[in-house]
């Protein structure tokens, strides 16, 4: 059966207009995200994943802007949607939640008055009834004794159950997606991993596709089905998450694994950082954005922009080491077969 | 949200209590006694003067005795105006004070925040630019200025508003906004860089994620944060209001409590600055504790129980 | 897939050394010639920090220029109108405003020079000592500063002006005694923060002395906000000055301050607004001076807005 599409994003370009010039954020990117479906988008800070999640909200905020693309969500083409018709997607198709739980509540209102606004917002439901509905996500998010807890301030909360929160609030009207923006990255690696399971199985439970945006190759592999790689406000490299880890075909995704700090490395062997900063995108490289970083380069990869090449079926990677007169490279990422989920 | 409440009252006293002794040292403590003139008076005029005010009293019981009286409301009577008390002259002039004081406080509140709010919505555009140009005028110029330019166009040359007393509504225009200009413009910048500042921040984010409109996210997110740091303002802005009344009532020449003040000051008249002093204490001792009450409502961060 | 041809050579790697590396087109920069920079690019602070300049260079020069001093009276010549001989014109007396309006400039200097003493010295001392030690000090500290800072700042200068009497002397005393207060608050708040930081407990660990850690770790580093709120002071307390003098508090006469000078036209606005207008617009300017000024420092200060 083939599964349907919720979202398509075609060569999107996204710029800030800052007052040293056009800082091009995203340079073209295109991806795809099937209906229940589960995808990760991996990159250090500053590779643009970040700006393309805001794309797809339409939430970019002064001097931001789209400059070219198309982005196709439930079939409707949204890139030029009016602001008041993108106000009934947001929050009630599209949900999103943030990295630093911390700040992403409004302290001065209580946790179940801000669910309650999504809910009111969206489904007209009464007072009441979106209280109960409040109470009722709590729950489902494990929020222990919520019909006290709805009326709690948000500095009341805990890290983790602020986090839990925001998920109840962007859970709260069953969007059909959620663009999870760093959401484990300000928590204790115990909540961690308590936040990424309760994603995973709200997930099962109200058939959400779920955008994935994380710096920490660890945090995608066990939730995500396919991986996009970015940087430089490219995507680098798309695959199946096996795909991703056991064969990477670009050797930035080759840096990524070698730098994930793992259990199962003997003690002699070391993290490998990828040495070097990410690209100035003021001034964007006309070829390879990597080449300065990377271990292979090449005098192609200095002079021209890599195209993809498909290593197989829906695995693509923007690198020249893919060319056929291209010479063959043998890397050992350190990551073993069966080690991920 | 009661215990606060005792526990502030309780510091408060302390507070006035304080206040009240600096201010009695302070006024016993000036060489020279009150009758001191440039001619001398007899001995016994000087005499029965000072037992007249319990002068001839130990200081101690001089002060118990003023510390006494203010309890229970009494700021005894003044010294260089016959048969006038403290107490009079407050009811005279502090309700003409209040009047203005108050018209001040809401110009510059129902006036300021928005002015502060549309030019952060409209940072950088002629509206912002134009407003904060003004504000940063408005902020340099000092109350007795502002107060003379009043007069001096609007009154002698155009002829517009009357230049003394307080007889109609149009008297009032100009010492209310003399005595508000400076704070109007200190609050419309206030409250536009604090605005400013809360829409950057995360949750503002958020709620637009939510699909709230824009009205909603400015109005209701942003708005009571933003507020937050206007509200601590109110108490020092009071304080603001009360002192810049001293030259403009001296400019309009209004009998409020402001003239009674700078008059006992160029008359030595010590117990109507002590009680007046006093008084003003009393007086925004009690608006910060409400100002704090509010700041409290507002910011549920702030524990009330402490 | 349709490609051009590659030539063969274009595979050939590159050496580390070979390529192209990033380079780093912006050199590093100490915070001090960040801030610097930031601020010479704000033209309303550049324009504010050289009026600030010319101002007080004229008070303290510009007296000597003049065929006049601030006490020579010429009865004759009262209440003239601004000319070539009185370039700001004369007072009722027949004094010259152009030298009474720059030895106003002087006192405010002077009030300047002492509300920054007062608060480099009492207010950082205060605050910094407070927010250091924390606790059961801080708690007394702060309480003395919330009993000081419930009244109005002019209400205690007025009361000791009539206390000590009014002059200049008396002013710097007024000042030196409670203009420091809300220095000593932001102070003790950016104390408090800074004292968390790693490097703090770091210098601890190795044994720094309390003056050590206060003067070399902690207050350098609280400097931004110091000198933000010292760009605030300096004109309140040329305002508080001003203020004082306009309800007579002041300097007394023949000494001349901007407000007592203000003060003194008041009675002949309507024949001579032009004897109001010079001091006042002395004022303000200095006030608009200051304020671009501190409103660029705190711009070019603001840690959050540094790239």
């Amino acid at each position: 059966m083939r599964s349907e599409r919720l979202l398509e994003v075609k060569n999107l370009r996204t710029s800030f207009f800052t007052h040293v010039g056009e800082v091009r954020a995203i340079r073209g990117v295109s991806f795809y995200l099937d209906k229940g479906e589960a995808i990760g988008i991996v990159g250090e800070s500053g590779s643009g994943k970040s700006v393309t999640s805001m794309s797809v909200m339409k939430l970019l905020q002064y001097p931001g802007r789209i400059v070219g693309g198309e982005i196709t969500f439930n079939g409707k083409d949204i890139t030029n949607m009016p602001e008041k018709e993108m106000q009934s997607i947001r929050g009630n198709e599209i949900a999103m939640i943030f990295q630093d739980p911390m700040t992403s509540l409004n302290p001065v209102y209580t946790i179940g008055n801000q669910i309650m606004e999504a809910i009111r917002r969206h489904q007209g439901l009464s007072k009441r009834k979106a209280r109960e509905k409040a109470i009722e996500i709590l729950k489902l998010v494990g929020i222990p004794s919520p019909e006290k807890r709805v009326d709690n301030y948000p500095h009341e909360f805990s890290g983790g159950m602020r986090q839990r929160a925001m998920i109840a609030m962007a859970l709260s009207c069953e969007p059909n997606l959620l663009i999870a923006d760093e959401p484990t990255t300000a928590l204790d690696v115990t909540i961690q991993a308590q936040i990424l399971e309760l994603m995973k199985n709200l997930k099962e439970k109200i058939n959400t596709s779920i955008i994935l945006i994380t710096h920490d190759l660890g945090v995608v592999a066990d939730v995500c089905s396919r991986i996009l790689v970015m940087y430089g406000g490219l995507i680098m490299e798309e695959g199946k998450t096996e795909e991703i880890f056991y064969n990477p075909k670009h050797p930035y995704t080759m840096g990524l694994l070698k730098s994930i700090p793992r259990l199962d490395l003997g003690e002699n062997k070391r993290l490998v950082p990828i040495e070097g900063s990410p690209p100035d995108l003021l001034k964007p490289p006309k070829a390879c954005p990597f080449a300065t970083r990377c271990p292979y380069t090449m005098k192609v990869c200095e002079e021209m922009m890599p195209p993809y090449f498909e290593a197989e079926k829906n695995h693509r990677s923007q690198c020249w080491l893919l060319h056929e007169d291209a010479p063959k490279i043998q890397v050992d990422t350190g990551v073993k077969r069966g080690s991920i989920s | 949200m009661g215990r606060f409440i005792v526990n502030r009252v309780f510091s408060m006293g302390i507070t006035l209590l304080l206040v009240i002794t600096i201010t009695f040292a302070l006024m016993h403590a000036i060489p020279g006694g009150p009758f001191t003139r440039e001619k001398a008076l007899p001995p016994a005029v000087m005499k029965a003067l000072e037992a007249k005010f319990n002068l001839d009293q130990p200081l101690w019981r001089q002060y118990v005795d003023y510390l006494g009286g203010v309890i229970k409301g009494d700021l005894g009577p003044s010294f260089q105006r016959t048969g006038v008390t403290v107490n009079k002259l407050i009811e005279e002039g502090f309700p003409i004070s209040a009047k203005i004081g108050g018209l001040s406080v809401l110009l510059v509140l129902i006036l300021g925040v928005p002015i502060g709010i549309i030019s952060a919505l409209k940072q950088n555009k002629w509206q912002d630019q134009l407003a904060m140009f003004l504000a940063t005028l408005g902020v340099t110029i000092p109350s007795f200025v502002l107060g003379t330019l009043i007069i001096y166009i609007f009154s002698a040359k155009l002829g517009w508003l009357p230049s003394y007393g307080l007889k109609s509504w149009k008297h009032y225009i100009g010492p209310v906004i003399a005595l508000g200009g400076f704070s109007l413009s200190f609050v419309a910048r206030l409250t536009r860089s604090s605005m400013l500042e809360v829409l950057q921040q995360d949750y503002i984010r958020t709620a637009r994620a939510k699909g709230l409109s824009e009205f909603v996210v400015v109005g209701k997110h942003a708005l009571k944060n933003a507020l937050i740091p206007v509200v601590t303002y109110v108490g020092p802005l009071v304080a603001a209001i009360l002192t810049g009344s001293f030259v403009v009532e001296k400019i309009f020449a209004i009998p409020g409590m402001g003239k009674h003040f700078v008059e006992s000051v160029g008359n030595r008249d010590y117990t109507v600055l002590m009680g007046i002093t006093i008084f003003y204490a009393i007086f925004l001792v009690v608006m910060v504790l409400l100002v704090d009450i509010t700041y409290g409502l507002i910011d549920p961060r702030i524990k009330m129980d402490e | 897939m349709k490609m051009r041809r590659i030539s063969h050579e274009m595979w050939q790697p590159i050496s580390s050394e070979e390529r192209e590396k990033e380079k780093i087109d912006r050199p590093s920069m100490t915070y001090w010639q960040d801030a610097w920079r930031r601020l010479k690019r704000n033209k309303l602070a550049m324009l504010g920090l050289m009026m600030i300049i010319l101002i007080f260079a004229l008070a303290i020069v510009g007296p000597w220029f003049s065929a006049y001093s601030y006490s020579d009276q010429n009865l004759l010549r009262g209440n003239e109108g601004p000319s070539e001989d009185h370039l700001f014109g004369t007072d009722a007396h027949g004094r010259d405003l152009y030298v009474r309006v720059l030895y106003g400039a002087r006192i405010s200097l002077v009030v300047a020079v002492v509300a920054t003493i007062v608060n480099f010295f009492i207010g950082i001392l205060y605050g910094g000592i407070s927010g250091y030690m924390g606790g059961r000090v801080d708690n007394i500290m702060m309480r003395i500063v919330d009993i000081i800072s419930t009244i109005p700042l002019v209400l205690y200068a007025i009361i000791l002006m009539v206390v000590i009497g009014s002059g200049l002397k008396s002013i710097i005393i007024t000042l030196g005694t409670i203009y420091w207060v809300k220095m000593a608050r932001i102070v003790r708040g950016q104390i408090l923060s800074l004292k968390e930081q790693e490097y703090v407990l770091a210098a601890k660990t190795l044994g720094a002395s309390i003056g050590r850690i206060l003067f070399r770790h902690l207050i350098p580093n609280a400097m931004g906000s110091i000198i933000v709120t010292m760009t605030m002071m300096i004109p309140s307390a040329i305002f508080t000055e001003s203020f004082l003098s306009f309800i007579g508090l002041g300097v007394s006469a023949p000494m001349s301050s901007w407000g007592s000078l203000a003060s003194d036209a008041l009675g002949g606005l309507r024949s001579y607004p032009y004897q109001l207008f010079f001091p006042s617009a002395a004022i303000c300017i200095t006030m608009l001076a200051f304020n671009f000024l501190g409103d660029g420092l705190r711009d070019a200060l603001d840690p959050r807005l540094r790239k």
